[in-house]
C-alpha cells in the first residue's frame, strides 16, 4: 500500500469517518422489511468512492476498518463476524469486476450481491444447514440476490453523484 | 471503468438479468419441491441441535432459552411468531409468522431457527 502523502491519509481517514457514521445511521435508522441481514448497507457508498478515487487497495483499507469500527461501537459483536465476512468478499468481488466492462452499477451490484451470499454462508456455518438447508437456498437467497441488486443501484447512485459533485484533488505537494 | 461512473454498460444489464433469474430460478425451484405445504408443527433449533417441537394447532408461550439469549415463541390461531427476545436488533420479532403454509424465523444472535414440519416423526411423543 503506497499511502502517497499526507493529504491522501487524511482524506482516507475523513472517507472512513464519514463510512462508519453511514453504518451508525444505519443502525439507528433501521430500515426493516422482516429479513434478517437485509440493510441498504449505505457505507458502501463511501468504499465505492474510496474504489474510484483512491483504488482497491484503499477501498479494502477503508471498507475492513469501517466494519471492525462499526462493530465495536454500534453493534453486537457476535456480528461482527457476518459483517467482516460480507465486507471482505464483498471487496475482492469488486475488486475483480471494477477491472471488467461494468459502471459503477455493475461493480455495486456485484458487491451487494457477494456481501449477502458471503453472510449467508456465515449463517450457514454458525446455525448449522443440515435442517432448513433447502429453506436457506430456496426461500431466502433469492430474496438475498434481489436486496443486493437493489442495495448495489442505490448505492451505486449515491457514490456516483457524489463523485461528480467532488473534484478529485489537484494539488501535489 | 469509465469516466462517467453512472453510463449504465451492456455489462450491468447482462449482470443484474443474471442475478434476478438466478434468484427466480431458485424460487421456482422451492415452489416446484412444495416445500412445507401442510405443516402442523414447528421445530425450534439451536445451534443446529433440535430444542423441541410444538404443534401449531395447540396455543402456548415456549420460552426458549440458549447459551446466547431468551427468545419467546408464541402459537395462536395456527401461527408461530416470536414476542420477545433480549438481543439487540429484535429481527427474528419482525418476521413473518410460521404458518401450515411453512416459513422459518432465524434469530442469528442467538442461532435458534424456528422452522415447520409435517409428518408422523415425533407427533407420538407430543400427543397428550
Amino acid at each position: 500500500m503506497e499511502l502517497k502523502n499526507n493529504h491522501t491519509i487524511a482524506e482516507l481517514g475523513l472517507l472512513l469517518a464519514v463510512a462508519v457514521i453511514l453504518g451508525y445511521v444505519e443502525t439507528v435508522i433501521p430500515v426493516s422489511i422482516g429479513i434478517p441481514g437485509v440493510k441498504l448497507g449505505l457505507a458502501n457508498c463511501a468504499v465505492l468512492f474510496v474504489m474510484v478515487r483512491y483504488g482497491a487497495k484503499e477501498a479494502a483499507l477503508v471498507s475492513i476498518l469501517r466494519t471492525v469500527i462499526i462493530a465495536a461501537l454500534f453493534t453486537n459483536l457476535s456480528m461482527l463476524l457476518y459483517s467482516l465476512a460480507g465486507a471482505i468478499c464483498s471487496i475482492v468481488v469488486m475488486t475483480i469486476v471494477c477491472k471488467g466492462p461494468f459502471s459503477l452499477y455493475g461493480v455495486s451490484i456485484a458487491g451487494g450481491v457477494a456481501h449477502n451470499i458471503a453472510q449467508l454462508f456465515v449463517a450457514f456455518a454458525v446455525l448449522g444447514a443440515s435442517h432448513a438447508g433447502v429453506w436457506w437456498v430456496t426461500n431466502y437467497l433469492p430474496i438475498l440476490l434481489v436486496c443486493g441488486l437493489s442495495a448495489g443501484c442505490i448505492n451505486a447512485l449515491i457514490a456516483g453523484n457524489v463523485l461528480k459533485k467532488v473534484p478529485s484533488r489537484k494539488v501535489t505537494v | 471503468m469509465s469516466q462517467n461512473h453512472l453510463q449504465i454498460k451492456r455489462a450491468d444489464v447482462v449482470l443484474a438479468v443474471l442475478v434476478l433469474l438466478a434468484a427466480a430460478a431458485l424460487f421456482l425451484c422451492g415452489r416446484l419441491r412444495g416445500y412445507g405445504t401442510s405443516a402442523d408443527y414447528v421445530i425450534v433449533r439451536v445451534d443446529d441441535a433440535e430444542y423441541g417441537r410444538y404443534p401449531l394447532s395447540q396455543a402456548t408461550v415456549v420460552k426458549i432459552e440458549t447459551p446466547y439469549g431468551t427468545n419467546e415463541l408464541t402459537i395462536q390461531n395456527g401461527t408461530a411468531y416470536v414476542t420477545d427476545a433480549n438481543c439487540s436488533g429484535g429481527d427474528c420479532m419482525h418476521m413473518s409468522p410460521v404458518t401450515a403454509q411453512g416459513g422459518t424465523i432465524i434469530c442469528l444472535p442467538h442461532h435458534v431457527t424456528i422452522t415447520s414440519a409435517s409428518g408422523n416423526s415425533g407427533m407420538d411423543v407430543l400427543a397428550q
